[in-house]
């Protein structure tokens, strides 16, 4: 039955946009009055609110973001109009610096950019626009979901990921990668160190419960290395000042 | 951005002038289509409602027109209040009228959920409904209006300093003078003098519930809400309309 709970709960996600998962455990148990639900559960709860948000075009997923592996409940928009951008709360200057910023990401090949770069972005926008107002938005992102900071680079978030799916579909058909085991775009993850194909972590880790072979090109699985692929130019690039 | 294709009202447009030499399956076809057409405007008008509102609850008649059915406005009430009751039953907000005149209509939007203090975060949930609660409060104690000094000497008393930046509300002279009023929480007049009144605003007036903020206040002086007479009585008064 649907009732105050399920919009409750609805409301909160409303407001808060991107919520861990623990956390969004924690608050069905207080609207519930339970003291121990499985992510199962909230997952059925979540389902139910589903099947009335959907001709809205919302809907709340739960993602596991590929940087960091942890486990978000978030509200996605499936449709973005005129009335999608009314809920933003960047200024149009902030907005299309975080365009920008998304822009950038994408079209990278390691779909991650350092901390300083992001806010050296910060002046080639249309107006003024200082390096303390790029932090800021950066702060929001990261705590919204958009974006991710993982060891001083910064990354795409999985409520970014989720949104801008169909806009990465239509503008940037080149730059983005299918994870063959989920069909899910992916942008950070593990690739084969035979075909340079790129997966999930997650899809990976469970795939090979079963088999050891690559899905995409079938050759026994090795791991490309990132780190060694970086050690290997520092040492050349050392190898040539002596 | 990816855009959803045609705009609902250039639909409707076109098939109105099909319709002049319809078989029985072409006018149940253009049926159908009036239907979607409608069942889409009706969705549009919630998102834009709940995408409003998170900026700013008051909604004006004339504005949700100009958005959801911006070349026709014939449907406007049917589909306004299919909107309202898919916002009441799926999300639990409120849409009610706040102002009302020959011109326009405004609306505000409320939630229906009781306030629940699992929901909010201690470190980052928004300080400034209890500032609100606060000086709502003061002002219906004063039998509805007050003016600056009353104001300013009430939030003294409770160490809120008007002009001196505050660590939990900032700037609380603009708060009030600009956000509440904004966000008709407060209307502000000047008499006479050019001296400022103060006074509910409409949002305030259908949000708010006096016998709540009766109870608050008795809570505070450890009295019972009828030691005052008066406000008690139009406590009541509104909880039998």
């Amino acid at each position: 039955m649907y009732n105050d709970t399920h919009r409750s709960f609805l409301q909160y996600m409303i407001g808060k946009g991107c919520v861990s998962l623990d956390k969004s455990i924690n608050i069905y148990n207080d609207l519930c009055n339970e003291s121990y639900s499985s992510h199962v559960k909230l997952e059925a709860f979540i389902k139910e609110i589903n099947k009335c948000i959907g001709e809205q075009s919302l809907k709340i997923n739960v993602l596991t973001c590929e940087v960091t592996g942890e486990q978000f409940v978030v509200l996605v928009q499936m449709l973005v109009d005129g009335s999608s951008k009314l809920n933003s709360s960047y200024t149009t200057i902030e907005s299309e610096y975080f365009h920008n910023l998304v822009n950038e990401l994408v079209v990278t090949d390691e779909k991650k950019l350092k901390h300083i770069f992001c806010l050296n972005l910060a002046s080639s926008l249309s107006g003024t626009f200082s390096r303390e107002a790029a932090q800021n938005v950066l702060q929001r992102c990261f705590s919204n979901g958009y974006l991710r900071l993982k060891d001083g680079e910064v990354y795409l978030g999985p409520r970014c990921i989720s949104e801008f799916t169909p806009y990465f579909y239509k503008d940037y058909e080149e730059y983005i990668v299918k994870c063959n085991l989920c069909s899910e775009l992916v942008f950070t993850g593990v690739a084969c160190a035979n075909c340079d194909h790129l997966m999930h972590r997650s899809c990976m880790e469970k795939f090979q419960k079963k088999r050891s072979k690559c899905p995409n090109c079938k050759n026994p699985w090795i791991e490309k290395e990132v780190d060694d692929e970086r050690r290997v130019e520092e040492e050349s690039s050392s190898d040539n000042d002596e | 951005m990816s855009k959803r294709k045609s705009s609902q009202s250039n639909v409707w447009h076109s098939q109105k002038s099909q319709n002049g030499t319809s078989s029985s399956s072409q006018s149940n076809h253009v049926k159908e289509n009036n239907k979607d057409n409608l069942d889409d405007c009706i969705n549009k008008c919630v998102r834009y409602i709940l995408f409003r509102a998170g900026t700013n609850p008051n909604i004006t008649r004339q504005e949700l027109i100009k958005n959801i059915l911006p070349n026709s406005s014939k449907h406007f009430n049917e589909i306004f209040e299919r909107a309202e009751t898919i916002l009441k039953q799926v999300y639990g907000y409120h849409l009610e009228l706040a102002e009302s005149s020959s011109s326009t209509k405004l609306f505000t939007v409320t939630s229906s959920i009781p306030y629940n203090k699992v929901l909010d975060d201690k470190d980052t949930c928004d300080k400034f409904p209890i500032l609100d609660i606060l000086i709502l409060s003061h002002i219906f104690m004063m039998d509805g209006v007050c003016n600056e000094n009353s104001l300013v000497d009430f939030l003294g008393s409770l160490k809120i300093s008007y002009n001196k930046k505050h660590k939990l509300f900032g700037d609380v002279n603009e708060y009030i003078n600009k956000s509440m009023i904004k966000s008709k929480l407060l209307t502000l007049e000047l008499n006479n003098h050019e001296h400022k009144l103060y006074s509910w605003g409409s949002r305030a007036s259908v949000s708010v519930k006096k016998m709540d903020i009766l109870k608050f206040v008795a809570k505070m002086y450890n009295k019972e809400p009828k030691d005052w007479n008066k406000q008690y009585m139009l406590a009541q008064e509104e909880n039998d309309e």
